[in-house]
């Protein structure tokens, strides 16, 4: 696949909704630059665009309106993340990618830091 | 009064004065103690009806009298029914009229969050149709629930703060539901009996209850939880662990009390 | 603590500052708290077993956890399981707690209590309650596992209520010395496991246990829906009034403190998040 760019991340349906989720929750000032360019560096590295992403964790449920959590695929994600936390060894850009996934519907429980 | 010394002074009591009245206030704490009670998913599974016995006839009494509450039921001045709703659930699922988990509610006040995994989406489509409405087209289930019993608790310790005598016993439900009216969707947790003691308020003394180490465990169930002496001498002097029963004049009280409320009396 | 203040702190913390151990006898005086409980029918359901999260192995941990409570298990220290035996309800269809009750003068026959009623009246009064024909399996059969009991709905909501019992003496006891608390799901065919308690016990939500990491305040006291919808005066349906100024008396004894959401709530939560590297 096409390599993925952050215009890209920036415009997925599931990043505005990430987004606006912070926004009503913490207030504009908590999204900024950086969250497009770590979401942006976890796609690349996981080869998968932020729908896509999101698509692989909740699939439509069967009245259609409910959405079902794939516990498999969510835990590859929690797995995928703390490989990603470990290359770029930062913890914070770690939960940036949790971050998205969570305010997406997905909970994301890494561990504490001692 | 001090935390310790409340848990201390529960008596299931008996003995209630039934001429002195429990001034409405301090049954409204009771109330205001229950509501405030933790509960699952944040839903008032735990409701109350109160009822005091001069307001009821004699057939009505009747009525919700069970083997252990009969005596109660005719002393007490002040009975609170304490239910669990069995349809809070859907309630709070399907009407997301009140503060509950369901209505997103404690997403926004900063209780649940992201730190936790938790956001509104998650909430909505996952929480809710895979947590809390599984189960919920087989209408109300009986079985009961701890948290409706922990709305009581914490009620019982506060009418024992407020000066009063209490204890939980049986009522009848059939009873209750022709007397109080209550929906088909509410099940019994137990009646609160309700009063100033009779009796001295240590009454026989705290209650007997089976060795603690059959009841407490130490990270497995097959090991019991080794009691410190040094910390049950303390909670003796405030108040937590008190004289057990019986005390050496119980059966002299017992017999004065009855008398004075005119019940039956032991046999001298 | 004064009482109404106990009340009135209680919160379902969900920040524990993980490093901090829980001293073992402000564990004992939980327990002992519970051991005063009043008991359902005078029936000894409870059991209630103590878990230091630190003598866990990853794997058990890991297998406590669902999708819905996973980072207050992490933090907190302590974990105190509760549960409801079932086998104590056969000796009190025999009348044997109430036989002691009456010796000593708890029970007395002011109130019918004799040797008779106890064994005949009372006991039967349980017996009816256990052998109740609504029936159901005390926990989803697992595999081929075909040995699970069948119990009275009855007899479980005696258990839960002794369990709700037990649960709320822990939590304010919990208050009073300072720590923090909350009752919280987590995996019990894992907890049966790691635990081993039998077949007979009545599991229920466990009590996180620790020092605050949030501030006890915990942005302020959960909403609730309006007083008048839970508490009724005679009859069902006719609202218990809600004097004003006993929720005036009761806020002055802290026992009613301000609701949340507090202004800075939020800020503290991602403030937390920063302080347990867990996401906001």
């Amino acid at each position: 696949m096409a390599e993925i760019d952050s215009a890209d991340v920036r415009n997925a349906e599931s990043t505005r909704r990430w987004l606006s989720s912070r926004q009503d929750l913490w207030g504009a000032s908590a999204n900024n630059d950086t969250l497009i360019e770590t979401l942006t560096r976890f796609c690349q590295f996981a080869g998968k665009s932020p729908d896509e992403m999101v698509d692989d964790c909740l699939r439509p449920g069967k009245a259609g309106e409910t959405l079902t959590l794939r516990t498999r695929a969510r835990r590859q994600y929690m797995d995928l993340i703390e490989l990603f936390e470990g290359a770029v060894r930062s913890r914070p850009q770690g939960n940036i990618a949790r971050s998205f996934l969570i305010h997406n519907g997905i909970a994301m429980n890494p561990g504490i830091l001692p | 009064m001090e935390f310790k010394q409340t848990v201390g002074r529960h008596r299931s009591s008996q003995y209630f004065l039934p001429w002195r009245p429990v001034e409405r206030k301090k049954v409204q704490v009771i109330l205001e103690a229950g509501r405030l009670a933790s509960r699952a998913v944040n839903t008032a599974f735990s409701k109350a009806i109160v009822a005091y016995r001069d307001s009821l006839t004699a057939a009505e009494r009747e009525k919700l009298k069970t083997p252990f509450s009969a005596t109660l039921i005719d002393t007490a001045p002040v009975y609170i029914f304490w239910f669990y709703d069995m349809d809070a659930r859907r309630v709070a699922v399907e009407e997301r009229k009140w503060p509950t988990v369901a209505s997103g509610a404690l997403v926004d006040i900063g209780a649940l969050g992201p730190p936790h995994g938790w956001s509104h989406r998650y909430v909505q489509h996952v929480v809710l149709p895979e947590v809390l409405m599984p189960g919920l087209d087989a209408g109300p289930q009986r079985g009961g629930n701890a948290d409706a019993a922990l709305a009581m608790a914490q009620g019982l310790l506060a009418a024992i703060d407020e000066g009063l005598a209490v204890n939980l016993a049986p009522f009848d439900e059939a009873g209750a539901k022709e007397v109080l009216r209550t929906p088909d969707t509410w099940e019994p947790v137990t009646a609160m009996f309700v009063g100033y003691p009779a009796d001295s308020w240590e009454a026989a003394g705290q209650e007997p209850r089976p060795p603690f180490e059959s009841m407490f465990f130490d990270q497995r169930a097959s090991q019991p939880f080794e009691r410190d002496q040094r910390v049950t001498q303390r909670l003796k002097d405030s108040g937590l662990i008190q004289r057990p029963a019986p005390v050496p004049w119980r059966a002299k009280e017992v017999r004065a009390v009855s008398r004075m409320l005119n019940l039956a009396e032991d046999e001298e | 603590m004064e009482f109404k203040s106990v009340v009135g702190w209680r919160r379902s913390i969900r920040f524990f500052d993980p490093w901090r151990e829980v001293e073992r006898e402000k564990i004992q005086t939980i327990l002992e708290a519970i051991y005063r409980a009043p008991r359902v029918l005078e029936i000894d359901f409870v059991r209630v077993v103590v878990v230091l999260r630190d003598e866990l192995s990853a794997d058990e941990m890991q297998t406590l956890k669902t999708p819905t409570t996973t980072a207050q298990l992490d933090m907190a220290p302590v974990y105190i399981f509760f549960f409801a035996d079932l086998e104590a309800i056969e000796p009190a269809c025999r009348g044997d707690n109430f036989r002691q009750l009456i010796n000593m003068g708890v029970l007395n026959p002011s109130h019918g209590w004799t040797e008779e009623f106890a064994v005949g009246t009372a006991g039967q009064y349980i017996r009816t309650i256990l052998d109740d024909e609504d029936r159901v399996p005390l926990r989803l059969p697992v595999g081929g596992d075909s040995a699970t009991q069948i119990v009275s709905r009855e007899a479980l909501r005696l258990a839960r209520t002794a369990i709700g019992i037990a649960q709320e003496y822990a939590l304010l006891a919990a208050v009073d010395e300072g720590l923090g608390a909350q009752l919280s799901g987590v995996n019990v065919g894992a907890a049966r496991g790691i635990l081993g308690f039998p077949d007979t016990w009545v599991p229920s939500s466990p009590m996180l246990l620790g020092y605050h990491g949030e501030t006890i305040e915990a942005g302020g006291q959960r909403p609730r829906e309006p007083f008048e919808e839970d508490f009724f005066e005679l009859r069902y349906g006719h609202p218990f009034y809600r004097e004003p100024a006993v929720v005036d008396r009761l806020k002055a004894a802290e026992m009613i403190q301000d609701p949340a959401p507090f202004s800075w709530r939020m800020d503290e939560v991602r403030g937390l998040a920063r302080k347990f590297g867990l996401p906001d």
